[in-house]
């Protein structure tokens, strides 16, 4: 008997989370091997980010008139968070497309390349988030019990990032324009989304946030960071989010995981 | 585990996707090589296999032969589970270790060890038993500390040894193989010849697709002869290799 799509689907999922030791390998390599003869090595990517969250911080405080005392915290780990989000997010264009030879050549379960991403910008994210070391030790008072809220928010996130790495995976592999304008979409969100600038600069127009699923993700991510709670409601955005995006991307999992292959 | 091989009236049909579809004018392309090219809603599809039917039972080495784009590597891939046949089915029992690409998951920037480890993970070998396979490997390929260098510093043919040492570590039920992996300099060749033996040996099912008419003979007991995606004949390895010549010469 051949089993039915959705449960060859799912096993392709739960099997793929069981090839930890090849993913988190790959990932660890991949992150490794990219800094391997620099002397500071991965932290280039804390360095580049810090580099560019303070000069932005610095400009876009001055723009908005902000206290950088506030703002400056604000922007470096709003800046930190986003990079993890849109890395993810252009990242999952690539899911199956960076691994064509490995898919053609050999019957590991596809889902592997995106737990394969999504451990890579865990990684990356984890040396970004060194810059919180420099950032507690200067601003002292955004620390507190609430960053323990970061803990479900992050897992919440890459419960998201994981749909979106195996729906845009399968959608680009097969358009392969779709890349291309998740590149230009990203660009253009990075400044619809508050990361540089407070929501409140925008005044009554505030609501149109709402309709941003970026900045729910950022603002979970964010405020505990900072030391706040986040709004329920973008935690709600998220959850919601996050099971309709694996509805959907198990329905069409199911039915195009065994075409991957083909529009590779 | 026991192993079995089976194809039932396997068709396949590939999209091209990367095909400008404006520069194909005729409806229906035959081309002296590769399967039958054909439009099928808006894209182009090849007919990569056509009603393929095999039954490989424990015991069987099986040697496909035919010319380049016969259907060899699709078959391989489609017993692999890589490709779906559009119709038809596959039955396969049994731990199975596709080497249709050997260099898989070979990355230049890791080193000998590192890349000894990832190859084993990606031909399905857990942590555990990569690792204790790794001295043997290692000592196997002669790379000595060069095995510590990222591979990049490696020459074709260290890179060969250590492909071949580490892909012949495995213990399939069912291995499918696209050419003999190559096997080095002269003094090597012998040592990886007794090896890979003994690899072929481990597999309860062989299936080798390979243009080698002595390959054929050393591995198989039985040929099977390709043709535009179908099967043209089933026999023994000097009987299909015969029919081969022969379709050659004449074409």
């Amino acid at each position: 008997m051949t089993p039915s799509p959705f449960r060859a689907a799912w096993s392709d999922i739960r099997e793929g989370m069981g090839m930890f030791d090849l993913w988190w390998t790959v990932s660890y390599n991949q992150i490794r091997h990219r800094y391997r003869r620099s002397i500071i090595g991965p932290f280039w990517l804390t360095l580049n980010m810090l580099v560019l969250a303070v000069t932005l911080g610095l400009l876009y405080g001055a723009l908005f008139k902000q206290d950088l005392r506030t703002h400056m915290p604000f922007v470096v780990v709003g800046f930190l968070c986003w990079s993890f989000l849109s890395l993810s997010v252009a990242d999952a264009c690539n899911t199956f497309i960076a691994s064509a030879n490995v898919i053609k050549n050999t019957n590991i379960p596809l889902s592997v390349f995106m737990f394969q991403d999504v451990g890579r910008n865990v990684l990356v994210f984890a040396h970004n988030a060194t810059v919180l070391v420099v950032l507690y030790a200067v601003w002292p008072e955004n620390l507190s019990w609430g960053i323990l809220e970061f803990v479900p928010a992050f897992a919440l996130i890459l419960l998201n990032t994981a749909w979106i790495g195996l729906l845009l995976g399968m959608a680009c592999a097969r358009y392969r324009d779709i890349p291309q304008a998740v590149t230009s979409i990203l660009q253009m969100v990075v400044f619809l989304t508050p990361v540089f600038w407070p929501p409140e600069a925008l005044g009554e127009r505030r609501f149109v946030l709402d309709f941003n699923p970026f900045y729910h993700a950022l603002t979970i991510l964010r405020d505990p960071l900072l030391g706040r709670t986040p709004p329920v409601q973008s935690w709600a955005v998220m959850l919601a989010l996050a099971v309709g995006g694996w509805l959907v991307t198990l329905v069409l999992f199911a039915r195009y995981r065994r075409r991957i292959a083909f529009a590779l | 585990m026991t192993a079995r091989m089976t194809l039932e009236n396997v068709t396949l049909s590939l999209p091209v996707f990367s095909f400008d579809s404006y520069s194909l004018k005729k409806k229906l392309v035959r081309l002296g090589t590769g399967g039958r090219l054909q439009r099928e809603a808006g894209h182009l599809v090849v007919q990569a296999l056509r009603n393929v039917s095999l039954d490989l039972k424990e015991g069987d080495r099986v040697g496909l032969v035919g010319h380049n784009g016969a259907g060899k590597t699709t078959l391989l891939r489609v017993m692999a589970g890589v490709y779906e046949p559009s119709a038809g089915r596959v039955i396969a029992e049994g731990r199975l270790v596709s080497l249709i690409n050997a260099g898989i998951g070979i990355s230049p920037e890791a080193t000998g060890y590192e890349n000894i480890v990832l190859c084993g993970l990606y031909l399905g070998l857990s942590r555990n038993e990569i690792e204790a396979k790794v001295p043997e490997i290692a000592a196997f390929s002669e790379l000595g500390d060069y095995l510590a260098m990222p591979t990049h510093t490696y020459s074709a043919g260290m890179l060969t040894r250590l492909t071949f040492a580490a892909v012949t570590a495995v213990d399939p039920d069912v291995l499918l193989m696209d050419e003999v992996i190559g096997a080095g300099d002269a003094s090597f060749q012998e040592k990886a010849l007794t090896r890979f033996n003994a690899l072929i040996g481990r597999a309860k099912v062989l299936v080798l697709a390979s243009h080698s008419e002595e390959w054929i003979r050393r591995a198989c007991t039985s040929a099977v002869l390709m043709s535009e995606g179908q099967i043209v004949d089933v026999g023994s390895t000097d009987k299909i290799l015969a029919d081969y010549r022969r379709m050659l010469e004449g074409s």
